[in-house]
């Protein structure tokens, strides 16, 4: 009998220890950072729509495309570079036509590992033609209108570089930016005729702790000690995108880069890229990953080798490490991480683009040669109304999507930062206090309490006051007569002897 | 215990009187240095865990109290053997059961701050910082001031040899924590070394 119990028992929590954990498969594996810098787990704010190879599309497959652009009519430009062409679908993805052959001064022309791909609102495309070395502008029947080549001025030092161009965008004056492979100096700037101007927008060079040794004591070094140092270079970018004002938003993903990934440059290329205020200081300008891993033999870090900006206030980065899709307002806020490698739809092998089109995120992968869709959520649309209203002031019209936020996901910081500032807007302190605490916010938090503190001392501070009185003058006469009673015991002791 | 109570309280408004009286009687124990260690480590925990909201950086979930305990009692013992140390350098007449009482009663105007500080934090609004840096200024100041005047009265030093010493001190305490570092690093070395190689024999073995 009671080994039968026993045996049952063993069973029972053997059962429930080796059973596997049936978890809901969240493919997308969408998470947030809170204020300390710690993953927290988020619903999902995208959907994968539709993933199409080429064949799907019509045509033939990708072969190694490098770069992705969808034009403001919708229609989606792929550069599928190792097949030499440049294919266009339409906005439900079908196959409209593809471009193999240009016309340049009366000569046909093909292309060479095309890698890079940007589409103006007039409809001139500008296509980066890697291995000859150029980058095209021309229209839509394919007729060459300009070539950017590498210039010939003095400005630049060019000895032993190759330039090999990679990425293009134009603003709309037609001021032409294209990036060079392992160009430490920025992009480089042409006018729409094809002249070089200036480089562009270089990062700020980081410095490892020797380097930053050596550059105190550069001046105390010989010469050839000063040779011999290695010469601090600051990052290549990694791709652009620019928005209808003429700013660019960059990324920048060479290993070793832990700030600003991302950066919006003004036409001074300086970077005005808002620091994330919901987080601890010193996560505040990292984009991607916060932390970097050890794993396999190999260091993981977020690499953002691609940005988009939507237009209405959310920033797309591209990891290339996790396969990741990094979402951010335009303050800087992360909205959601969600993305990564695999075999799964929603997951990639090898990502090389991505673009945003009404709402839409359009992915590139280079191995699998497809293209995901992506499409928001319900979740999503609330988060991006909340965060969209909030950023704007709005704070009373944005309480309805952020109550409906919470309701998905208690975790995310911004919205207790939001509720907050409705509860102060509202003269609710104490509320907005409850949720400052929440939100990690200690200014908020701060301005709610002086209110609630003038409220208290207003009306409890005069009769606390007359009551402290009282009570320091009770205690002086207790005081007072405590010691005259113990003088009148000493002396009658003293007396009695 | 009245006694003892009233003299260490003494101490922190009359420090030159109160420490010349003990030192010339030596009619003293020891038991009330632990006492002001152990509020030492309430009070630190306590702050670390009821400074206000605005002011309190401190992320909830990495409380340790093992290691607030290491390091007030450990900084504590570090200063005592490092001083007693650095005084035969310097000719201090000193014995270190003596460094370790007065330096406790040292640490008791700083007690004293931080309490007021961590009720008055939750009063304050970020604005307001200034008061908090303050009262802990006002804390420490103190407690250094009385920590001097205690050195030169139980070493029998100058007023230079007590500065130089003090700087010798936290040297002193800067080469040991290195050295501990260093001895550390060396030891996960060996051990790893070691481990290494019993995980190869077994892959040869096998």
């Amino acid at each position: 009998m009671r080994k039968g119990i026993l045996m049952c028992v063993v069973a029972l929590i053997l059962g429930v220890v080796l059973s596997p954990v049936a978890e809901a498969a969240n493919v997308l594996n969408t998470y947030t950072y809170d204020y300390w810098g710690d993953e927290q787990r988020s619903p999902a704010g995208y959907q994968v729509e539709e993933v199409v190879t080429g064949s799907a599309t019509g045509t033939t497959n990708f072969k190694n495309p490098q770069d992705l652009f969808v034009a403001p009519n919708g229609d989606i430009y792929v550069a599928d570079t190792e097949n030499n062409r440049i294919v266009i679908l339409d906005k439900n993805l079908k196959f409209k036509k593809e471009m193999v052959e240009f016309t340049h001064n009366g000569e046909t022309t093909t292309l060479s590992n095309p890698s890079g791909l940007f589409v103006a609102e007039e409809g001139d495309i500008y296509i980066v033609d890697r291995d000859n070395k150029r980058t095209l502008r021309c229209d839509q029947k394919g007729n060459v209108l300009s070539v950017y080549t590498r210039p010939d001025s003095q400005m630049i030092a060019f000895t032993g570089i190759d330039y090999i161009p990679e990425k293009v965008v134009a603003d709309h004056s037609g001021y032409v930016f294209i990036l060079c492979r392992d160009m430490y100096q920025g992009a480089m700037m042409y006018t729409k005729d094809g002249e070089f101007v200036n480089y562009f927008g270089a990062n700020t060079p980081v410095l490892t702790l020797v380097q930053q040794v050596q550059m105190l004591t550069k001046r105390y070094m010989t010469k050839e000690q000063r040779e011999r140092i290695n010469r601090v270079i600051p990052a290549p970018i990694s791709n652009m995108d620019i928005d209808d004002e003429g700013f660019l938003y960059v990324s920048t993903g060479q290993a070793g880069t832990t700030t600003d990934q991302i950066r919006l440059l003004n036409p001074k290329s300086v970077n005005i890229m808002k620091k994330n205020d919901a987080i601890k200081e010193n996560y505040a300008n990292v984009f991607g990953d916060l932390k970097t891993k050890w794993a396999s033999g190999r260091v993981w870090e977020t690499a953002m080798i691609d940005v988009a900006y939507d237009g209405d206030g959310l920033i797309v980065g591209l990891d290339r490490t996790y396969g990741r899709i990094f979402e951010y307002d335009t303050e800087g806020h992360l909205v959601f991480a969600f993305g990564g490698t695999g075999t799964q739809e929603g997951t990639f092998g090898y990502v090389s683009a991505i673009d945003t089109y009404d709402g839409d995120i359009y992915v590139l992968d280079a191995e699998k040669a497809n293209i995901t869709v992506f499409e928001e959520t319900a979740y999503g649309e609330y988060i991006h109304k909340a965060i969209a209203l909030y950023n704007e002031g709005f704070y009373e019209e944005a309480e309805q999507y952020w109550l409906q936020v919470v309701d998905y996901n208690c975790n995310y910081t911004l919205t207790y930062i939001g509720l907050g500032k409705i509860k102060y807007e509202q003269q609710d302190y104490l509320a907005a206090m409850e949720y400052f605490k929440l939100g990690e916010d200690r200014i908020g938090y701060g301005d709610a309490f002086k209110q609630v503190r003038n409220q208290f001392l207003r009306e409890k501070g005069l009769p606390l006051m007359m009551g402290a009185l009282v009570l320091i003058v009770v205690l002086y006469i207790v005081v007072k007569i405590v010691k005259k009673s113990k003088s009148k015991k000493a002396s009658r002791t003293g007396g009695a002897q | 215990m009245m006694k003892t109570f009233k003299r260490c309280i003494n101490a922190m408004i009359h420090p030159v009187e109160t420490f010349t009286d003990m030192w010339e009687h030596r009619d003293y124990g020891y038991g009330s240095s632990f006492v002001i260690l152990a509020v030492l480590f309430v009070v630190q925990v306590l702050q670390r865990q009821l400074t206000g909201f605005c002011f309190n950086y401190n992320e909830p979930d990495e409380l340790n109290i093992l290691m607030i305990f290491a390091t007030v009692f450990g900084a504590f013992t570090m200063w005592t053997i490092m001083n007693w140390m650095i005084s035969t350098l310097f000719d201090g007449k000193g014995r270190i059961k003596d460094i370790w009482l007065y330096s406790s009663l040292c640490l008791q105007p700083y007690i004293l701050t931080s309490i007021i500080r961590t009720i008055l934090s939750n009063v304050f609004v970020p604005d307001e910082a200034v008061f908090l840096t303050w009262i802990d200024a006002i804390g420490i100041l103190w407690s250094v001031a009385m920590l001097f005047i205690a050195l030169i009265i139980i070493h029998e030093y100058t007023f230079g040899k007590v500065l130089w010493s003090s700087l010798g001190t936290l040297a002193g305490i800067g080469i040991v924590l290195f050295l501990a570092v260093l001895g550390f690093s060396l030891c996960q070395q060996i051990v790893g070394f070691a481990t290494d190689i019993v995980s190869e024999i077994g892959y040869r073995l096998l």
